[in-house]
C-alpha cells in the first residue's frame, strides 16, 4: 500500500486502501450488470456511501458507455432465464412466485423431505456482498412472509410483522422512521408465532 | 403480440420466424458489435475491408444460423455475434491471402506515378461510426488509452463479462483485473472530459 496518487497510465502501481475499495465497488456494480441485472446508480451510491463522490463519478462514467453502446437492459428486460422459475431451489421443489422487488424475489416453495411448504427467498447477486442485505432483506422479508430464506443457503428465521400486505416489498416507513421492518402500507408490526404461509 | 423485451425472448421470436424481432435484437448489438469488429479487424484488415461490411455480413450467417444459437447467460448473444464476426474476418484474411498470391502488383498514384491507381483512404472513418458520433469518440478515446485498460473495459462492457470471467481470460488474480478496471474506467473518463 502507498500513499501517493496512483499514476493513470500505470496498470499496475500499488493502490491506496480507499482505491481499492473503489475498485471493489465498481467491480460488483459491473458484475451485477454483466449478469443481466439492472443497478440504480443512486441507490448503490447510498449503499456506498463512504466511496462517494467519487463512485458516482465512476458509475456515471459506465452508465455512459452503457449509453453509447445502447445494451443497458432496463429493470424489466431482464427478464428471460433470470425470469423463469426454477424447478428446484436449495433442495425445494418451486411451486411459484410470491413477489420479486429491487433486493430480489420470494418464491413458494414445498419442502418435501418435512412435506411442507416455504417461501424461499433469493437475493440479487449484487447485494450478496452488501452487509445491510441481511438485515433489510431477510429481516423485513422474513417479517412479510415468514418462512425459509437462503443466500442461497436456506434457513429458518422467527416470524414477526405484517400480514396484512402480504408480498410487499420494502417502502419508507410511514411515519418518517426508519424503514427497517415497516410495512409500507403503515400496519404496525407485531409478533405472531410462526408459522402462517411455511405449513402446508 | 406482446411487446418485445428480453434479448433472450428476442432471439426466441426470431427461432420461431418473428422478423420483427430480428430487426430490433440487431439494432440492439449493432454498435457493440462494430466496436467488437473494429478490434478484431487489426489495423491491418481494416485497411483491406470496412467495418460496415463485416458486420453485416455477421448479421446474415446469424440469421442464417440462428437455430444453433442458445442461449445460456446474459451476454451470451453478444458473444456468439462475436464469434461469427471471428469466423467472417479470418475468412477475408485467407481470402485476401489468395489474391495477394494470385494479384499483380498495382503502384498507388503518386507524384512520380501519376497514371497510378488512387490509394484507400484508410483514415474514412465506417459509416456506422460515421453515423454514430458518440460511437466514433469511444472508439477514439479508446484508443487513446494503453492496452491493458482498453481490453479490461472491452472485455467488462462490450463483451459484458464479469471480473471473475475476465480474470479468468487473463490470467490474473480478480483483485488486480477489479483494480485495473477501476483504474480504466478512471483514465476513459479523464480523456473524455480533456477534449470538453
Amino acid at each position: 500500500m502507498t500513499a501517493s496518487a496512483p499514476d493513470p497510465e500505470n496498470p499496475n502501481q500499488p493502490s491506496t486502501s480507499r482505491e481499492s475499495a473503489l475498485a471493489e465497488a465498481v467491480s460488483i456494480f459491473v458484475n451485477c450488470q454483466a449478469r443481466g441485472e439492472a443497478v440504480d446508480v443512486e441507490r448503490f451510491c447510498r449503499e456506498h456511501a463512504d466511496l462517494l463522490p467519487e463512485l458516482r463519478v465512476e458509475l456515471q462514467t459506465i452508465e455512459s458507455i452503457d449509453s453509447i453502446l445502447g445494451v443497458r437492459p432496463a429493470l424489466q428486460e431482464t427478464t428471460g432465464v433470470e425470469e423463469a422459475l426454477p424447478e428446484r431451489l436449495s433442495g425445494h421443489r418451486v411451486l411459484g412466485e410470491i413477489g420479486s422487488g429491487g433486493m430480489g424475489r420470494v418464491l413458494l416453495a414445498e419442502d418435501e423431505r418435512l412435506d411442507r411448504k416455504v417461501a424461499a427467498g433469493r437475493v440479487r447477486f449484487c447485494l450478496w456482498q452488501h452487509p445491510q442485505t441481511d438485515e433489510e432483506f431477510f429481516g423485513y422479508r422474513a417479517a412479510i412472509f415468514g418462512g425459509w430464506y437462503h443466500t442461497p443457503a436456506a434457513r429458518p428465521l422467527p416470524f414477526a410483522g405484517c400480514l396484512a400486505c402480504g408480498p410487499a416489498f420494502r417502502g419508507p416507513a410511514p411515519d418518517g422512521g426508519s424503514s427497517k421492518l415497516s410495512c409500507p402500507n403503515g400496519h404496525r408490526r407485531k409478533a405472531v408465532p410462526p408459522p402462517a404461509i411455511t405449513t402446508k | 403480440m406482446e411487446p418485445v423485451t428480453s434479448s433472450h425472448g428476442m432471439v426466441n421470436r426470431v427461432q420461431q420466424g418473428d422478423h420483427e424481432a430480428f430487426s430490433r435484437l440487431f439494432e440492439k448489438y449493432r454498435a457493440p458489435l462494430a466496436v467488437t469488429i473494429y478490434y478484431q479487424m487489426g489495423a491491418n484488415t481494416r485497411r483491406a475491408a470496412d467495418v460496415d461490411d463485416i458486420l453485416q455480413e455477421t448479421l446474415l450467417r446469424a440469421f442464417r444460423d440462428i437455430g444453433q444459437f442458445q442461449y445460456r447467460s446474459p451476454g451470451s448473444f453478444l458473444r456468439w455475434l462475436a464469434r461469427i464476426a471471428g469466423h467472417v474476418i479470418a475468412d477475408l484474411g485467407r481470402s485476401q491471402n489468395r489474391h495477394k498470391r494470385a494479384g499483380e502488383h498495382v503502384r498507388f498514384r503518386s507524384d512520380t506515378n501519376p497514371g497510378g491507381a488512387e490509394p484507400v483512404e484508410s483514415a474514412t472513418p465506417s459509416r456506422i461510426f460515421a453515423e454514430n458520433e458518440s460511437l466514433a469518440v469511444f472508439i477514439e478515446k479508446l484508443n487513446l488509452l494503453p492496452e491493458e485498460y482498453r481490453r479490461v473495459i472491452l472485455l467488462a462492457k462490450v463483451e459484458e463479462l464479469t471480473t471473475g470471467e475476465i480474470a479468468q481470460q487473463l490470467g490474473k488474480s480478480n483483485e488486480a483485473i477489479t483494480l485495473l478496471l477501476h483504474r480504466a474506467i478512471k483514465r476513459f473518463r479523464s480523456l473524455v472530459q480533456e477534449k470538453k
